[in-house]
């Protein structure tokens, strides 16, 4: 009990330290849990026979499971929406190659190939949890570059739990592995054909209350681990099926309601418990950390804005998701412990891994902020091969087509405007010019983007950008002609009156056309 | 990850409890009782699993949860009006119990010591239990339901004391006087951890409660860390878990996040307690009962009827109502997990014979699983007396009504999510003179409206529940998060609640459409309608 108390109050401060300095919550978990690591108030390895105290392991058994399952679980590909191809090319692009790059950086440094493998594994993904928790406080979950870098994340979890799960195989040879290749499928399957017929039918139909339903959900994650373990499948490809068995809608969301809270609680303690399992580095393997941690934000960015940008993104999305995406995985910790697991690692190199999951994960925020994102955008070298676009003036610029793009241009053009789009979004790009509607693929942030785009000679810009600081920056240059932005809350609505441009409250008008139906759904009843 | 197959017993025993718990609820038995059966299939039945110290550790965090979820739902007023009750009655019981049980158990072939560890062990009831019923029947709040939490408080604190002296003559350090010496710092504990809980809890958390408030999965780690640190003075203090957790509850009681944190820790202490009670089927010794079977019987009988008489005359006596004289003798009618704890100390100092245990845990399950259904059953089990002339009908005190926690509102809209959209929704319709009710997670965003608020994920059935949603004439949802609007329009659906639900993105409109939502609130395409009739204004379209 003053065990978990002890792991509960290392989380809490974590926490609060983390909202205090807009940090993610993670590397301060697993810092602190070092902490104690270090004082010796948890004792790594301390006891005699070589293990860790049982809450602790038990602690990082339980976490892992549901650390895996909820992955398993949020495995929603609706929500890339048109993205799905760019993330593949993106996920397994970064994947293979700052994986090399990580193997051939720790072979340089001396480690043996099994250990650079690892090291290189641990560099290859981007943190799920650390990425998904910026976009919601940044509120760009729906934003194109938020849609693809979550497939992006999808694409390299799978990788990810596949890679551990072949490690776990790979000590038994090739005959076992081809075996497990099998099982795996054979669990796979199930997950499957549970998530299509029956747990729709279990969860929606069965009219469970909470507790029944709890336990049933715990079950079917235990049902599957054990399934694993007697098909002599590493654990977390059972929880990450067991997810995956209730991926589906409206199962998720129910389920997701009662699992949350155990998967905060859990997740928590299991960092914790990470970090203090951590022992005390030297002084040449914090050095080591510390070139990886600069491997990882020196080469991530790069690597995924030009993969980005191949695969069809705008210069600003692709920059945005390669700063958002330059940090290590939860996956990578999950990764050296397994190694750890299976003495492929020493405590050296699971120390590195710790710390540069740590590190990298607190240079996020710093990262993927609008400032560097500008900066790194007027130092793209490609930047300057957009044409200018044939010499309009006195024409209406629609910055940010978005879903109702239609609406607006259709009374413009009928009123014989010229007209002029620009739009991040490659599928908008693509069907405008179809219709013939001239148009400038890329970022209406971007000052170049709006000089090639006439702004100085336009009679009227219409902006809905969802980005309240970009059209602040649009107004000083568009002073000679009225700004008409669409905004959803209150305050971004009086930020742009304030300036001089006439906001339009969607919500507000929204809530006009709920009324009148409002009024007549009462009186219906 | 160590070499003890920790992870597969705890399999095992998710398992088997999911799957009798669900067998359970077509035969309409109590889960406790499913789960007591689910312990006693896997364990004296099949030995698939032994009862091992990580599964104890889980069951004392699921008492330590349960009493937590007490403690934040009764707050010192609570007790105000039952605290002399629940004093005088539950200190009668243990001394009349224990006198009872003495008598009793000399008639059997024990030791005056063991007939007295018997005796003791029928006198405690298990607070697991009654709790984890009174709040599943939501009756916690009713008088019976605060007079039983208030003589489970007593219990314990005499339990505390036994153990305690148990522990005190055993060790070495009792030559030294240790028992008294313990005895006094549990005392001084008690004060301090009141003194503590009293004065400097409120002032203390909530500051950095509200400073959090948009981040509930924050508050919810700090809650337990609160909880758990307690428990672990409360250890330091030679205290129960249990008290630490429950006066760890008291402190948040009064915060505004209080009902949210509640449901939060729900799920969880419904897996812990779980693990709870199979472990206490699990580590049953069916042989050893069954050769002392009268015994058993005889004491089932004296805890079941006995205690229920005695407590029922107590309370009568306490100048209580029938009707709740004889529900909180009910709910007392059974033996606690202590005892068995109690009684295996006793066991351990050899102070006592090897029978007395199995003895004890085989009362204790038949109690456990009979008094479950009385407690379910008790307020028909009353009428059904009265009925047959053998009670009269007491008179009703009016403080005997329930206090319902679940929401009464009828025929009111629900708007969740207070952005521009839903909170100007809420004034709207309150203006109209509607009857409104604002969710949202963020209390900051919940205040200075004019109309009733929950605090809460409305994701969860918990909270669906607590907004009367099964009895709303509408829900409204304002929220930006696709999957939550999609999983509230599909409810609606089932419960056959219209709905009006805010489309974030065009793509989502098919989903929607699907599952039958009433109306879809577009802002996006509304906002055009709105730009374009500023624009005509502005001379740029014609009118």
């Amino acid at each position: 009990m003053n065990e978990l108390a002890m792991l509960l109050g290392v989380a809490a401060v974590g926490l609060g330290l983390a909202r205090c300095f807009h940090l993610p919550a993670i590397p301060l978990l697993l810092g602190l849990g070092m902490v104690l690591s270090f004082t010796g108030m948890a004792a790594p390895s301390a006891n005699e026979h070589g293990t860790q105290s049982d809450l602790l392991s038990h602690a990082l058994e339980l976490g892992l499971a549901f650390l895996v399952f909820s992955s398993g679980m949020e495995l929603n590909p609706t929500r890339v929406g048109s993205h799905k191809k760019a993330a593949v090319i993106v996920g397994i692009g970064q994947f293979t190659l700052a994986g090399l790059v990580g193997y051939f950086a720790s072979k340089q440094l001396g480690f043996t190939p099994l250990e650079s493998a690892y090291l290189g594994l641990a560099l290859s993904a981007s943190s799920t949890l650390v990425v998904v928790a910026h976009l919601k406080s940044q509120r760009q979950m729906s934003e194109p570059f938020g849609r693809l870098v979550i497939g992006v994340l999808l694409v390299q979890d799978i990788l990810m739990i596949l890679v551990i799960a072949g490690l776990a195989q790979s000590s038994r040879g090739i005959g076992s592995v081809m075996t497990s290749l099998a099982t795996t499928s054979l669990l796979a399957g199930l997950a499957i054909i549970l998530q299509k017929w029956a747990f729709p039918k279990l969860v929606v139909q069965g009219k469970l209350d909470e507790e029944t339903l709890l336990m049933g959900v715990l079950a079917i994650l235990f049902g599957f681990v054990g399934g694993a373990k007697w098909l002599n499948l590493p654990p977390i490809l059972g929880a990450f099926f067991a997810g995956l068995s209730l991926s589906s809608f409206p199962v998720n969301g129910l389920v997701r309601g009662l699992i949350n809270p155990m998967h905060d609680f859990f997740t928590a303690i299991f960092f914790s418990a990470l970090g203090a399992i951590v022992k005390p580095p030297d002084v040449e393997t914090a050095w080591f950390a510390i070139i990886l941690c600069l491997v990882v934000i020196l080469l991530t960015p790069p690597l995924v804005a030009v993969l980005a940008e191949i695969a069809g993104a705008t210069s600003r999305s692709a920059i945005e998701s390669g700063l958002i995406l330059a940090q290590a995985s939860e996956f990578s910790l999950v990764l050296a412990l397994v190694g750890k697991e299976l003495g492929h690692l020493d405590e050296t190199i699971f120390t590195i891994v710790a710390m540069v999951t740590a590190g990298t994960m607190c240079t996020t925020p710093f990262l993927a902020n609008p400032t560097i994102t500008h900066r790194l955008l007027a130092v793209h070298p490609l930047r300057n091969r957009l044409k200018t676009i044939k010499t309009t003036t006195n024409h209406i610029l629609i910055l940010g087509f978005g879903s109702a793009g239609m609406w607006v241009l259709k009374p413009l053009k009928e009123a014989g405007h010229d007209i002029l789009v620009v739009d991040e979004d490659p599928n908008v790009i693509s069907k405008l010019e179809k219709m013939n509607i001239p148009c400038i693929h890329g970022d209406a942030g971007d000052v170049g983007i709006l000089e090639a785009a006439g702004l100085d000679r336009a009679k009227l810009v219409i902006a809905s950008l969802g980005r309240t600081p970009d059209i602040i920056k649009i107004m000083p240059l568009a002073q000679h002609c009225p700004v008409v932005a669409r905004v959803f809350e209150q305050n971004d609505a009086d930020s742009i009156a304030k300036i001089g441009g006439t906001a339009i409250l969607n919500s507000t008008a929204s809530l006009d056309t709920f009324l009148t139906w409002y009024k007549t759904f009462v009186t219906r009843r | 990850m160590s070499g003890e197959p920790f992870i597969e017993s705890l399999g095992i025993v998710v398992v088997a409890a999911a799957a009798c718990a669900g067998l359970a609820r077509k035969a309409k038995i109590p889960t406790i009782v499913a789960y007591l059966l689910a312990g006693l299939a896997i364990g004296p039945g099949l030995h698939l699993v032994e009862h091992s110290p990580s599964l104890e550790v889980l069951s004392e965090t699921g008492i330590a949860l349960l009493l937590f979820v007490v403690g934040m739902e009764l707050s010192f007023d609570k007790f105000k009006d039952v605290g002399k009750v629940a004093l005088l009655a539950g200190l009668a019981q243990v001394a009349l119990t224990t006198a009872g049980g003495f008598a009793m158990c000399q008639l059997f072939d024990f030791t005056p010591m063991e007939a007295l560890f018997l005796a003791a062990a029928m006198t405690f009831s298990s607070t697991v239990v009654v709790v984890k019923l009174l709040v599943e029947k939501k009756e916690l709040y009713s008088l019976h339901g605060r007079i039983a939490v208030g003589i489970f408080l007593i219990q314990d604190v005499v339990v505390i004391l036994a153990l305690t002296l148990l522990a005190g003559s055993a060790s070495a350090e009792a030559a030294a006087g240790g028992a008294s010496g313990r005895i006094a710092k549990a005392m001084l504990g008690m004060v301090v951890m009141l003194a503590l809980v009293g004065t400097i809890a409120r002032p203390l958390l909530a500051a950095p409660f509200r400073w959090a408030a948009n981040a509930p999965g924050t508050v919810f780690i700090w809650s337990l860390a609160w909880c758990f640190g307690l428990v672990a003075l409360a250890h330091q203090l030679n205290l129960s878990p249990a008290i630490g957790a429950f006066l760890a509850g008291i402190g948040l009681a009064q915060l505004p996040q209080n009902q949210d944190l509640r449901r939060r820790v729900h799920p969880l202490m419904n897996f812990f307690v779980a693990v709870f009670f199979v472990s206490l089927g699990l580590g049953m010794d069916v042989g050893a009962a069954m050769s002392h079977w009268q015994t058993v019987v005889a004491l089932a009988i004296f805890v079941l009827l006995g205690k229920w008489l005695l407590f029922t005359g107590i309370l009568l006596w306490l100048k209580q109502t029938r009707r709740t004289a004889f529900l909180t003798g009910l709910i007392v009618s059974q033996v606690s997990e202590f005892s068995i704890i109690l009684v295996s100390k006793g066991q351990a100092l050899g102070i006592i014979g090897p029978e007395v245990l199995p003895i004890t845990t085989m009362t204790g399950l038949i109690t456990i699983c009979a008094s479950s259904y009385l407690i379910l059953k008790g307020d028909r089990l009353y009428e059904w007396l009265v009925v047959r002339g053998w009670l009269n009908k007491g008179e009703r005190s009016q403080r005997d009504e329930l206090m319902v926690t679940v929401s009464e509102l009828r025929g009111h809209v629900i708007v969740v999510g207070m952005n521009t959209l839903g909170r100007n929704i809420c004034l709207k319709l309150s203006e109209l003179g509607d009857q409104v009710l604002a969710v949202d997670t963020d209390v900051k965003k919940l205040e200075g409206l004019p109309c009733p608020i929950l605090l809460g994920n409305f994701e969860s059935a918990n909270v669906q529940e607590e907004a009367g949603l099964a009895h709303a004439k509408l829900l409204v949802s304002a929220l930006h998060i696709e999957e939550a609007n999609d999983l509230m329009a599909f409810r609606c659906h089932q419960l056959g609640i219209p709905c009006a639900i805010h489309v974030v993105d065009l793509s989502a409109t098919e989903n929607l459409l699907e599952m039958d939502a009433t109306y879809l609130m577009i802002p996006k395409v509304d906002g055009v309608k709105l730009q374009n009739e500023v624009l005509r204004k502005m001379g740029f379209l014609q009118s």
